[in-house]
């Protein structure tokens, strides 16, 4: 079951629905596809959902409306972004493609008109945030989701 | 002087967005705010520029085990080394490769193959399952760089590491086939030909490697046919420090301190190996224990940020923001807060022991990099960062200290058990 969820995280994606901002089922999708076991805790406002492998430990937020506002990564690999941020993605892509020309900050935040990422960390211990503010809880701050 | 700050800040600020990282280009030669000498209008820290340096070792730069640092040989704050890469057991089928980026973030020399020229094909290709080992490696800005594992002798300084395996950057390995490897920085377009990643890990992966072959990192490949493998450690890029025949424990990198306004003429040495001789005794630091990420505590703005590291390879601080700081209008993430605003933060170890105070300042990094005509030296730059839990002592806190790494699984250390850092 181990490497189960291993593939989940780093693989599955490709043949799996995207998560940020689809539905409860969209994820249901997602988890079923990848054959991944996940833990769930109710926060309150929202819902986490929570995939470990050896590789990364991979976040997913729920609302209230069963979307999923918010996902965080860490790990020694990042999850495949294009399938995570699904329609999110071309935006994304284009706006750090064009961070990326010249020299540039090492750890880079990007923004798009609904979308923020924050890339961190370091070699061997990589972490990143996204969320789509418009589905994020009232009086919930997404920079500080356990 | 203030009224004429303000404008020039002012009605540069636009075309200064583009140039905010690498200030080549800037045509403020005509004014007199010369770079490295100017005075800010703004009002001074009242804990001065850098309250705590620490007192430098003594080296000479003929040192066996003592190699020359520049800063700024492709952008603003690049760590630069020179690195000599051969052909396993050869004293002669060798390149020597400049501007590598030194990096403490890091961990096994990457080189971009057309850097090392015709001395590409005589290294030797790692196999794991008798099949040709590459690996995607990832980085915080979110890119990644592809290409083979291959072993090399390399050469710091004086000394020699043999067999190593390290990365060469070719996205036509394997056709580059793996779908999870995007945002590529393949070509040569970072401002320097590699990177030597010198920090605090012996191995780029580790045991995960070890055991999973769905661990993201590396691929065995077939022609344009990849999988995931499992990878022994002693085939994993390797820390090319620990493999040295002697000051194999860990480094220093000793910077000069630059002046608020910034240096061109910055540099230092990077001192190979802790307590192995006498230009590289501990007496008298402070140590700061690492946890199994590779983190340690920095408590900012009454937070306790637990994955908090020092990296060489930033070209920044990066921390959340804290009042008076305000960012660039140009949406690099840099601060820009006006003039030079002082700060304080806690280093602890990972156990939270040996709690430090830190001294440092940040200032305006358009105004600042606006009066440069070349990549220069700062240790006042910093980006915002949302993260709530990571401080990134980037370059800037380098600048007037002596910065200890010490690695994994090494000995000889008079200051505690590897890994740590230490200044």
């Amino acid at each position: 079951m181990r490497l189960i969820l291993i593939l989940a995280c780093l693989f599955g994606g490709v043949h799996a629905a995207a998560v940020l901002g689809q539905n409860r089922a969209s994820m249901d999708t997602y988890v079923r596809t990848n054959n991944a076991q996940r833990a769930t805790t109710a926060h309150g406002a929202y819902t986490v959902h929570t995939l470990v492998s050896d590789a990364c430990t991979l976040k997913e937020y729920e609302n209230p409306d069963g979307k999923i506002f918010a996902v965080r990564w860490e790990g020694i690999t990042p999850p495949n972004l294009q399938n995570l941020f699904g329609d999110y993605y071309t935006a994304y892509d284009k706006a750090h493609s064009a961070a990326l020309k010249g020299p540039h900050p090492r750890q880079l935040q990007i923004k798009t008109d609904n979308l923020i990422v924050q890339h961190s960390g370091h070699m061997r211990h990589l972490s990143g945030l996204a969320y789509d503010p418009a589905l994020v809880p009232a009086g919930v701050v997404a920079e500080e989701l356990p | 002087m203030k009224s004429l700050t303000r404008s020039l800040r002012l009605g540069l600020h636009l075309i200064l967005s583009v140039i905010v990282a690498n200030c080549s280009g800037s045509s403020l030669s005509s004014n007199s705010l010369t770079c490295g000498t100017a005075s800010f209008s703004g009002p001074k820290p009242s804990n001065g520029s850098a309250a705590n340096i620490t007192t430098p070792l003594s080296v000479n730069g003929s040192d066996v085990n003592v190699t020359a640092l520049t800063v700024g040989c492709g952008y603003n704050n690049d760590l630069c080394v020179s690195a000599k890469v051969c052909a396993p057991g050869s004293t002669t089928n060798c390149v020597t490769i400049n501007n590598l980026l030194l990096d403490t973030g890091s961990y096994g020399l990457r080189v971009f193959s057309a850097a090392l020229g015709s001395v590409v094909s005589s290294l030797t290709q790692v196999q794991v399952s008798s099949t040709n080992l590459g690996e995607c490696v990832a980085y915080a800005d979110g890119t990644h760089q592809w290409g083979p594992v291959k072993l090399a002798d390399i050469q710091i300084g004086s000394l020699t590491a043999s067999s190593v395996p390290m990365m060469v950057i070719d996205p036509s390995f394997g056709k580059r086939s793996v779908t999870n490897c995007s945002g590529t920085m393949d070509a040569q377009s970072g401002g320097y030909n590699g990177i030597l990643g010198i920090g605090v890990e012996a191995q780029d992966c580790g045991s995960t490697c070890v055991g999973s072959a769905a661990n993201g990192e590396y691929y065995i490949c077939t022609g344009s046919s990849c999988s995931g493998s499992t990878v022994p450690l002693a085939s994993q890029v390797t820390n090319p420090v620990t493999m040295l025949s002697a000051h194999n424990n860990g480094t220093i990198v000793q910077l000069t301190n630059v002046s608020d306004t910034g240096s061109s003429s910055a540099g230092g040495y990077l001192i190979l190996g802790i307590d192995t001789a006498a230009n590289n005794t501990s007496t008298g630091r402070t140590y700061f224990s690492v946890d199994t990420n590779g983190n340690f505590q920095t408590v900012w703005n009454s937070t306790t940020m637990s994955k908090s590291f020092i990296d060489s390879g930033s070209n920044a601080l990066f921390m959340s923001t804290v009042s008076p700081l305000t960012l660039c209008v140009d949406g690099s993430g840099f601060y820009c807060p006006g003039n030079i605003d002082a700060f304080s933060a806690t280093m602890k170890g990972s156990s939270g022991a040996n709690a430090t105070t830190v001294n440092f300042n940040v200032s305006d990094a358009l105004f600042l990099v606006g009066q440069c005509s070349a990549p220069t030296a700062f240790n006042n730059l910093a980006v915002h960062s949302s993260s709530t839990t990571v401080f990134d002592w980037g370059l800037p806190f380098f600048f007037g200290r002596s910065v200890y790494t010490g690695i994994r699984g090494t000995s000889g250390h008079s200051l505690g058990t590897p890994p740590y850092w230490a200044f």
